[in-house]
């Protein structure tokens, strides 16, 4: 059953959408102004708002933005009630990110259509945001195979998002990143443990076949809308500007920003950690092994310039220390993780 | 202002009235003794709401 939460100003109002909404089986909430509909939306996020437009105190339209604007609220769909029928009203509902107007007093049926359209558009917006939450669950799987790089997905969440936010990007690309920083080896799924765990180098065969990952990790998040953003990282993660990367050998400025900074922060983390075949290393040689990755044309210089001053040597953390805890970041726990090795070509 | 204010507030009330009526004639069966009589209300709130946009158009909802 889906809940639908009603704001209005008016009793009347509430009490008479509650009998018509919940004659259709709908569970229905109700709050009388701004503050108290925040309090229950965060606390049980309804499926569906229907908001008064004009009520004292703060208005219908700055309640829609404020909901818009938080990620956590923003895929309810929000419709905006009001008497108010003319286009001004209308473009300030818009703006504020309403999806949908009702007019009062209502037509009864155009409501309960409404309601039942945005109730069922809500339940594609759940299951996709479910099919995400599986193929999320399916990176992590894939870096439990190796015991032996715990973290590495969400430190690179964490360096790649903090890289970004110091670039000035948008909220979307923040979000990319650290959806990228657990996706970006998803592809690795489809790789027999016999060639993704293999003791020593790998042959050119079973080269190439590790480097399959990228592309299907990129088919993995196809389907799905909201990791559109996420897809670039995922595919190109391994390309080098001088065109020597994988799997399209793109170069230059064809290599997409958001995957340009995964492979900075990927390459960073593998030489900053303990892997079964080498020693964690310090941050100096972290920073080497990035200038030599500038000196032969693979990496942005002014990306690795960035990154490192943003991470320092006193920031990064010591190997073995959980930088979650180190952070006391409320993250869910990725459990024991793996990352790369150098036979996917991270740092070769 | 406060024009558009009354006006915005009595049709609301309107609308609750009519909104009301239509949820009851929805509910009673058939047969009910009530339903002509819930019926009249609804008629009654809708011909008032009418009545009010014609004498007092909506355009007076643009400065709100």
């Amino acid at each position: 059953m889906e809940t639908v939460l009603v704001v209005d100003d008016m009793v009347a109002n509430t009490r008479l959408l509650t009998s018509l909404l919940e004659a259709e089986g709908h569970i229905v909430r109700t709050a009388l102004d701004g503050s108290e509909a925040l309090r229950l939306v965060r606390r049980e996020p309804p499926d569906l708002i229907l908001l008064d437009a004009v009520m004292p105190g703060q208005d219908g339209f700055e309640l829609c933005r404020v909901l818009k604007q938080d990620p956590l609220t923003r895929l309810i769909p929000l419709v905006m009630v009001t008497v108010l029928t003319d286009s001004a009203s209308r473009l300030r509902g818009i703006d504020a990110g309403a999806d949908d107007f009702l007019s009062k007093p209502f037509n009864v049926p155009e409501l309960l259509a409404r309601v039942r359209s945005l109730l069922r558009l809500k339940r594609y917006t759940d299951e996709l945001d479910s099919a995400e939450a599986i193929i999320v669950s399916l990176a992590l799987t894939i870096e439990a195979r190796d015991p032996t790089t715990n973290g590495h997905c969400q430190r690179l969440a964490d360096y790649a998002s903090a890289l970004g936010r110091s670039l000035d990007l948008d909220e979307d690309d923040i979000d990319a990143l650290t959806r990228g920083g657990f996706l970006h080896d998803v592809g690795k799924v489809g790789i027999p443990d016999s060639v993704l765990l293999k003791p020593g180098r790998l042959t050119p065969e079973e080269y190439a076949l590790v480097q399959q990952h990228t592309i299907i990790g990129d088919r993995l998040c196809g389907e799905l809308h909201s990791l559109r953003k996420v897809r670039p990282i995922v595919r190109h993660h391994h390309e080098r500007l001088d065109g020597s990367g994988y799997p399209d050998r793109l170069r230059g400025d064809a290599i997409p920003l958001l995957a340009q900074i995964m492979r900075i922060v990927d390459i960073f983390d593998v030489v900053r950690t303990e892997r079964p075949y080498k020693a964690a290393r310090s941050f100096d040689d972290a920073a080497g092994e990035l200038r030599r990755e500038v000196a032969l044309g693979r990496c942005n210089s002014e990306l690795v310039a960035m990154f490192l001053e943003q991470v320092g040597p006193g920031v990064t953390q010591v190997p073995g220390e959980d930088l979650r805890a180190s952070r006391g970041q409320a993250r869910p726990s990725v459990g024991r993780s793996v990352g790369h090795t150098t036979r996917d070509g991270s740092v070769r | 202002m406060s024009h558009d204010k009354e006006r915005h507030d009595f049709k609301n009330q309107l609308g609750i009235i009519r909104g009301f009526a239509e949820l009851l004639v929805k509910e009673s069966a058939p047969d009910d003794p009530h339903r002509a009589d819930l019926e009249e209300i609804y008629t009654a709130a809708n011909a008032a709401l009418e009545l009010l946009e014609r004498l007092y158009p909506a355009q007076a909802d643009t400065s709100q």
